[in-house]
């Protein structure tokens, strides 16, 4: 269940907004329910494919309110990666892809990911040495998850990768964009994936408790796209569901729009994830 | 005598061919004109530019401190066009317009000009003006580009080629209509026995394009004219085109959308719209999904639009078709399409992203002509031969930069055309850009706004750049 409560400090109309809140369905995942349910009820709500074929809800909220609430709510069932993770992937299996369309948008820079000679240098230093892809990508990661603090507070939605470069701190979906940067520069197509992360109520993460979250997919040569979460240092499983993937945070935002009215928002966002079986 | 000093210096003259002899279809109005002195002259001038001040015709110069409002320079001298040529461009610019349409639609749905690898996937998403928003969202009748104004310019040879296709929302067909008025008052007998093609008809020609894409063919549909407001450019020509449409001209906040239908503010409470003919760029036309600091567009426009409940003219998008690198492929769109050859030429064009071309470019800076791939307006432009040093060096750095921003064309020695100089005519360079319109039918105004370069050798004829503009006459004869 993924709720979200806009509380505005006085009254807004004519809310305009599109929500990414719908479970992808995949080899990997099947999404075996979805419900969106709003207030004030009063909503036109129009379901749509995007260019990254994730499903989009546009809706839009007329009246005047003071606060608004989405709540989506989707039951989604996970398979195990049977994928053959020892075969070898060679970064020229990758040359000329920036020309295919099913991968130009996740090697080219995007809006919040600029690519920079500076990102590029760092990219060739953390592999140098390294010849397969999927070592590349592993060992890009690491670095990610060695020199990055993980810093809820220091950053915000609305951070770029340099931001972060400098500061060397943030949140998930700061190092997912740092990740992207580094490994698009050289030349793997990496994409944005924004989800939940389900924690066993036994186990102790020393990070990141909440369950929205957000990691990255790479493209290696003979596999195909691998989820890597520079958060945690591991390749994705069964306890990652995957709602929404572009090119970066702002094709994926789980709400975005715009209201007429000025007012002041405070914004509270609850995610739980819960195992059925 | 006027002409007793004209040389066409060895260009391409419309009046005059390579011996000096007038073409025929100039006869008539080299006779007119024979009967005037320099005096006479200079008085209709004088008035025909008093009344354009008078009635407001001007345009707005962005970056410029001496006010906003300026009057577009219109030169007295007529073009002309005589049928069988104009014929001629109206088959070529009705095959351009048609591929350029299947190709908006193909590319904003199956894509197959890129899995067929007619362009490479990586010209069009790293366009700045191809919407990833827009992505399979149905398009009345399937036509994107309803009002394209094309630019024609004549080599050396008086070859017609195509310089670019404006498929956003071209501006300056108001001059057009104006010039026509103006050429009228100035000889009023002379002006009926010349056997122009009338060009009045085109406010018209618009209304019924934009009533033919009203969304499920809905009969009456009520159209708007959508207006950034009075500091755009062109304010006067969107004010101008309501009025002679007889529809409304509204901004933004003039439209609501609820339920996904677009509606109008007006005095008997809210009223449907059916139809908007946008005067505003894509990137302020909707907040919620665009420029979200855009105050001018109607937030929810684009939800309206997929919905299927209103259209726009021209459609979202179009801007990937008149991206100068696309632009390239338009010959190749025409045979991929329609299996047919092109009928119009258009300028050899060297990418500044391909390894290739972009040594060529380098080595050649100096010899050709350098383009931002999406500014349009003569901004963002550099004529390698008449270009200083410094300039080529700055274009040089930009453009290793930012490769995929521009192209390189051989410089064309455009066409001439006799041009009031003080005193006397002389040849000016000139392009030329015909209106068309693509409803139940494609119709091209006949003649376009003739663009001319008032300063001597200048190729650049953009008005905010020193250009001017003339009446363009289409004759029903040859002569």
């Amino acid at each position: 269940m993924h709720s979200t409560h806009y509380r505005y400090a006085s009254p807004v109309s004519d809310s305009i907004n599109d929500a990414h809140l719908c479970p992808v369905s995949d080899d990997f995942q099947q999404c075996v329910s979805f419900q969106l349910d709003f207030s004030p009820q009063t909503v036109n709500v129009m379901r749509q494919l995007d260019f990254y074929t994730n499903q989009v809800h546009h809706f839009e909220v007329m009246e005047s309110h003071q606060l608004l609430e989405v709540v989506a709510r989707s039951e989604v069932e996970t398979f195990t990666d049977q994928r053959d993770f020892t075969v070898s992937c060679p970064p020229e299996m990758l040359v000329g892809l920036g020309r295919n369309d099913r991968y130009y948008d996740y090697l080219a820079g995007s809006q919040r990911v600029a690519l920079s000679p500076m990102i590029q240098h760092e990219a060739k230093e953390i592999i140098a040495g390294i010849s397969d892809v999927r070592q590349q990508v592993e060992r890009v990661m690491g670095y990610i998850f060695e020199h990055f603090e993980y810093a809820p507070g220091t950053t915000h939605v609305e951070s770029d990768v340099l931001h972060v470069f400098q500061i060397q701190r943030g949140v998930c979906q700061d190092f997912a964009h740092v990740m992207i940067g580094l490994c698009r520069s050289v030349g793997i197509p990496t994409r944005y994936v924004s989800g939940y992360f389900y924690v066993t109520p036994k186990s102790q993460s020393t990070v990141d408790n909440t369950a929205s979250h957000a990691w990255v997919e790479c493209y290696l040569p003979n596999i195909g796209w691998v989820g890597y979460d520079p958060t945690h240092d591991r390749r994705t499983d069964a306890s990652y569901i995957k709602v929404a993937m572009g090119r970066d945070y702002v094709d994926v935002r789980p709400l975005a729009g715009t209201y007429r009215g000025k007012s002041t928002v405070e914004m509270d966002v609850t995610v739980s994830v819960q195992q059925l079986s | 005598m006027f002409f007793d000093k004209y040389s066409t210096d060895g260009f391409f003259d419309e009046m005059f061919d390579e011996t000096g002899a007038v073409r025929p279809h100039y006869r008539a109005i080299l006779e007119r004109l024979s009967t005037l002195t320099e005096d006479k002259y200079e008085l209709k001038r004088q008035a025909v530019d008093l009344s354009f001040l008078r009635q407001g015709i001007t345009f707005t110069v962005y970056g410029d401190d001496e006010g906003t409002e300026k009057i577009f320079p219109f030169d007295l001298m007529p073009r002309i066009i005589p049928q069988s040529e104009w014929e001629f461009l109206e088959r070529g610019l009705t095959q351009r317009i048609q591929a350029l349409n299947m190709f908006l639609k193909d590319v904003y749905s199956e894509q197959r000009i890129i899995k067929e690898g007619i362009i490479p996937a990586s010209y069009i998403l790293s366009g700045k003006h191809f919407r990833r928003e827009f992505m399979n969202v149905d398009i009345p009748r399937d036509i994107y580009i309803h009002i394209c104004g094309t630019d024609l310019i004549r080599d050396e040879k008086g070859n017609y080629l195509v310089l670019e296709d404006n498929a956003r929302s071209p501006s300056g067909v108001s001059y057009l209509l104006e010039n026509r008025q103006a050429m009228k008052r100035a000889f009023p007998t002379f002006f009926p026995k010349a056997g122009v093609r009338p060009v009045e008809n085109y406010s018209e020609e618009l209304l019924n394009t934009l009533q033919y894409v009203a969304p499920n063919g809905k009969e009456d549909p009520v159209c708007v004219l959508l207006t950034p407001g009075h500091f755009n450019s062109a304010y006067f020509e969107h004010c101008f085109l309501a009025r002679q449409m007889g529809i409304e001209i509204v901004e933004g906040s003039d439209l609501v959308v609820r339920d996904f239908k677009v509606y109008m503010r007006t005095t008997q409470g809210l009223q449907q719209v059916d139809v908007i003919y946008r005067r505003i760029d894509d990137d302020f036309i909707d907040p919620s999904v665009f420029r979200p600091d855009s105050m001018l567009g109607v937030p929810g426009l684009v939800n309206a639009l997929r919905a299927g409940n209103v259209n726009i003219a021209n459609a979202i998008g179009t801007g990937i078709a008149d991206d100068k690198l696309i632009y390239a492929f338009v010959p190749d769109m025409i045979r991929f399409y329609m299996s047919e050859e092109p009928i119009l030429g258009q300028v050899e064009t060297f990418f500044a992203s391909e390894e290739k071309d972009f040594t060529y470019i380098m080595e050649n800076l100096d010899q050709l002509v350098v383009k931002s791939a999406n500014e349009a307006g003569g901004y963002g432009m550099l004529i390698g031969p008449k270009a200083s040093k410094k300039e080529v060096e700055d274009f040089r750095a930009m453009i290793k930069a930012d490769p995929r921003n521009f192209i390189a064309q051989p410089p064309i020695m455009l066409s001439r055309h006799p041009t009031w100089a003080k005193g006397d005519f002389e040849g000016r360079h000139v392009d030329l850009r015909p209106y068309i319109l693509c409803g139940e039918k494609t119709s091209i105004v006949p003649g376009g706004l003739t663009r001319v370069a008032l300063n001597k050798g200048s190729l650049v004829v953009n008005s905010s750049q020193g250009g001017g503009s003339k009446d363009t006459w289409v004759l029903y004869s040859d002569e």
